[in-house]
């Protein structure tokens, strides 16, 4: 079999395995659409004073983004406990590539990303979220998502094959998202920021991100902020992906 | 026949010792030097560079505002962990072991109680650490600091009782948490926790003014301030002494169930 079909078959597994666990379908929908309600609700009015446009515009798009990179924690644990629980070593014993193995858990959860972006933008649009930059830009939005989810996708991977226990990969990898998460533009305005850390806040993926959905969802600069969205797609594969198939073997 | 060693306070508290012992060791193996102190860390500079500029405008200092909410926010964690450890005592058949043991009953949750009042002081002290370094001060004295941190503690032990609980009911660990993380979320960010109950929607704002955690909030702020302190705390104590009569009665329930 070439390598495009193990890694569809691989990836069709994979969401197979998520999709038939209600208890993960619902965190991982759920937990957007809660964010998004609680951020809109106790940060509304004091953030929408101090920027222009509406909140919503600019929160729909990171709570999208947030859940892509927090998601890939759970990637990084599910990848794990394949790792520890044997299939990858039956994965090993059979006639099918290194690659398609790493290649497959990441197809099917950038899949996962954008479903769950898609079905979180739905939800959105009950409180005001629009897309009016039409139906391209639609399309280019989602994969702004896909190409923000896969840096934090082998980000994961990496993590988990060198982690020692589950907790020590969701710790590793809570961290930095987290941290993401704070220093981004996506809650409160650059200009909000300590000046010192503006800087941060502005080369931050999640704000580059960011900047890019709300240009391709409410209007504003797309180019420059999808082509540095897409250099650190770039430079994350060009470190992780080698590292994690040579971790891999 | 009841064993010498079931009876009695002594056995109460020694074995209850020992049990939080095991508790605390469970606990040091499975979340880490991140979830303590790393993540505690990261919120309060995190959310004083976020909303820091923004609430100063309204003529408030965040960073005397925020850290009693970070204590909040990981007292409830403290209690997500015990829900998670007490679902998981139960699948291992750990609790089975418990009962047949020629222990003291009460030893288990004296042991419980006991290993999360630790976590619980060992969060509070890299939180105001970490806020003391931001700007947060006690401004009342050293002993409504202590008051400060008594009652946190009592308000995470009142949660635990309630997580722990859900945890007994369940098997699962992983959907436990998860769960209580769902609860959890609304019931801290819709309260006055992050910005000041005027910030928020007016018609959600009787809501948030009027419930527990915004009551425990006030209660802690007013101890880490000064200014009038009985009203808040007397009224913060009430609701913990409701809530805990109604968790506790189901965490005894839960216990008795669980096999």
């Amino acid at each position: 079999m070439s390598t495009l079909a193990e890694t569809g078959l691989l990836a069709g597994r994979n969401l197979r395995r998520f999709v038939k666990s209600p208890q993960l379908v619902a965190d991982s929908v759920m937990f957007p659409v809660i964010l998004l309600f609680l951020m809109l609700l106790v940060f509304g009015e004091l953030v929408g004073q101090a920027s222009r446009g509406a909140y919503i515009d600019r929160l729909a798009p990171v709570i999208v983004l947030f859940s892509a990179a927090y998601g890939a924690v759970g990637t990084g644990v599910g990848f794990f406990a394949d790792l520890r629980g044997g299939i990858a070593d039956r994965f090993r014993a059979m006639d099918i590539g290194r690659l398609p193995v790493l290649a497959g858990r990441i197809a099917a959860d950038l899949a996962r990303a954008v479903l769950v972006g898609a079905f979180t933008t739905a939800v959105a649009y009950a409180v005001g979220f629009r897309f009016s930059q039409g139906p391209l830009a639609v399309l280019a939005f989602f994969a702004v998502v896909a190409m923000f989810a896969w840096i934090f996708l082998w980000l994961a991977v990496v993590v988990a094959l060198s982690a020692s226990s589950e907790q020590a990969v969701s710790g590793a990898l809570n961290t930095p998202v987290t941290l993401l998460l704070f220093l981004s533009s996506g809650f409160v305005p650059v200009e909000q920021f300590p000046g010192w850390l503006q800087p941060v806040v502005r080369a931050n993926p999640l704000s580059l991100a960011g900047d890019a959905l709300v240009g391709l969802s409410s209007g504003g600069a797309v180019l420059v902020p999808v082509l540095f969205t897409a250099a650190w797609a770039v430079a994350a594969t060009a470190i992780l992906a080698p590292l994690a198939v040579r971790l891999y073997r | 026949m009841t064993a010498r060693t079931e009876a009695g306070l002594g056995n109460l508290f020694g074995q209850g010792l020992l049990l939080a012992g095991r508790n605390i060791r469970l606990n040091s193996i499975a979340d880490t030097v991140s979830t303590m102190v790393i993540f505690p860390i990261i919120f309060v500079f995190g959310f004083l560079a976020l909303f820091g500029n923004l609430l100063s405008v309204r003529g408030i200092d965040y960073a005397q505002f925020l850290p009693p909410a970070i204590v909040v926010q990981w007292m409830f964690s403290v209690a997500i962990t015990a829900a998670f450890f007490a679902a998981s005592d139960r699948r291992s058949g750990m609790l089975a072991r418990y009962r047949a043991l020629a222990i003291n009953r009460g030893a288990v949750v004296v042991g419980r109680m006991a290993a999360d009042s630790v976590r619980a002081v060992l969060a509070i002290a890299v939180i105001v650490a970490t806020g003391y370094v931001a700007g947060f001060r006690f401004q009342a004295g050293p002993l409504a600091a202590l008051g400060f941190v008594a009652l946190s503690v009592a308000f995470a032990l009142t949660i635990s009782a309630g997580t722990s609980a859900l945890g007994l009911a369940s098997r699962d660990p992983e959907s436990v948490s998860s769960t209580l993380h769902v609860i959890y979320l609304p019931l801290l960010m819709v309260s006055s926790a992050f910005v000041p109950a005027d910030a928020f929607p007016g018609w959600i704002e009787p809501v948030v003014r009027h419930q527990p955690v915004t009551a425990v909030l006030d209660a802690l702020r007013a101890l880490a301030e000064g200014g009038p302190t009985a009203g808040p705390v007397v009224k913060a104590l009430a609701w913990m002494a409701g809530l805990l009569a109604v968790f506790s009665a189901a965490a005894v329930q839960a216990f008795r169930r669980a096999t």
